[in-house]
């Protein structure tokens, strides 16, 4: 079975380029004696990035210093000589400016007019890559239970209490509980940036797909869904 | 993740070199010139698929990077800046000609492919290994093509490639990835050689 841990694989260029801390490069070390689907992929990348450290550099065959210096020198020369106020007029009259103004004021109602009118792919939700998963392989978990989950590809429903933003990689997160009302339990379900999903509403109430983890970073300390890899929304 | 030192101290040699240049000391802004030619004539070169077109390219982006200096105020590190400003024009250029510019080396044949008949066999190896994986390269798509380019060619963290790009660090690594792996599945068949 192909293996979900795309968090872990797209780690794998930085692991060959030497940026990780020791920490993630022993998660990977220790994931690669697991998954034969996962060092089959390294072993490509590895390939790749041997190949890569040997592409040549080239230097220019004529160094365009003198043309430059020239150039800053015929500026400095004309920013000397007196601005015309008639720059500006010259711009207006020109037909291209004219055109240009009613090329942003036809982009900006457009833009309007499709705002109004969500696609009708985002309506329903889902992602292009649940036609990729056999759902049925999912194994299902209450929000209450997932300390107790020993299973890495997990399904999970709840509400949406919250939808954040991280600030450090731009990838979306939310919050999946069973009570909106009630502070209790929840999951943390991220969306990682290969991974095109619509965002559910806050509110809503939604089955999420992915692969579970524990979050053990000092300030956060609870289970994930992450990635994400399929939202089925249940009641909006 | 490592941090990148170039981000976090700036270089002092380099920032009196900006401010002399802003002071319009030509040769202060030359030796910025020098410093950066040889990254930014290869981001040129690896973006736009020839020489003549780099190198004109390598001329408008130190116009830009001497009319931009009075307003550069280090948010970014001076290479990140610099290289941004590269990519933008880059990507100008391909959009703006559109079509392949045809070099006249590849109407009239360049130097290099007059008589080599007289070279060294380990030289004429070389040279041929070289344009086998500077084609693979160029065969890459823009955006898979400038991350390989940014950190094979000019050796950059995947912090820095993500502030150049103006993309976040995980699309840096998912792009490097997917180019890796394109690299090798093209030129798998020649492992031997290279």
């Amino acid at each position: 079975m192909r293996c979900w841990r795309v968090n872990l694989q797209r780690n794998f260029s930085l692991y060959l380029n030497g940026e990780l801390s020791p920490h993630e490069v022993k998660r990977i070390e220790d994931h690669l004696l697991d998954c034969a689907s996962c060092r089959a992929r390294f072993a490509q990348l590895r390939n790749g990035h041997r190949l890569a450290q040997q592409m040549p550099k080239f230097t220019p065959q004529r160094d365009p210093w003198a043309s430059i210096e020239a150039s800053l020198e015929a500026e400095r020369l004309s920013a000397q000589r007196p601005r015309a106020v008639t720059q500006w007029r010259g711009l207006v009259m020109k037909p291209g400016f004219a055109l240009a103004v009613i090329g942003v004021a036809a982009l900006i109602a457009a833009v309007l007019i499709v705002s109004g009118k969500r696609a009708p792919e985002q309506e329903r939700g889902g992602s292009l890559i649940a036609d990729a998963l056999d759902l049925k392989e999912f194994h299902s978990v209450n929000i209450a239970d997932i300390e107790r989950n020993m299973q890495p590809h997990v399904v999970a429903e709840g509400f949406v209490s919250e939808i954040r933003v991280n600030d450090e990689d731009g990838d979306l997160s939310f919050k999946l509980v069973d009570d909106l009302g009630r502070p209790g339990p929840f999951i943390v379900c991220e969306i990682i940036d290969p991974i095109h999903l619509e965002p559910p509403s806050v509110g809503s109430r939604v089955r999420v797909y992915g692969v579970s983890r524990y979050d053990g970073q000092a300030d956060h300390n609870w289970y994930e869904v992450h990635p994400v890899l399929n939202i089925e929304v249940v009641r909006r | 993740m490592l941090m990148n030192l170039r981000e976090k101290q700036p270089d002092f040699d380099e920032r009196e070199l900006v401010d002399a240049a802003r002071r319009e000391d030509r040769g202060a802004f030359k030796a910025l010139y020098e410093r950066y030619r040889d990254r930014i004539y290869n981001l040129a070169f690896y973006s736009l698929g020839e020489a003549l077109w780099a190198e004109d390219v390598l001329q408008i982006v130190f116009m830009k990077i001497y009319r931009g200096l009075p307003g550069f105020r280090y948010e970014a590190s001076l290479s990140t800046w610099i290289y941004r400003i590269a990519v933008n024009e880059c990507q100008n250029q391909l959009q703006r000609r559109g079509a392949r510019h045809v070099p006249l080396d590849a109407i009239l044949g360049s130097d290099e492919e007059f008589d080599t008949g007289g070279l060294p066999d380990a030289e004429q190896i070389e040279r041929e290994r070289r344009q086998i994986l500077r084609d693979a390269v160029m065969d890459l798509s823009p955006k898979l093509r400038a991350v390989v380019v940014l950190k094979y060619i000019e050796g950059l963290a995947y912090d820095e490639i993500a502030r150049v790009l103006e993309c976040a660090p995980g699309t840096v690594a998912s792009r490097l990835n997917r180019a890796l792996a394109e690299l090798e599945t093209r030129l798998h068949p020649l492992r031997r050689i290279l």
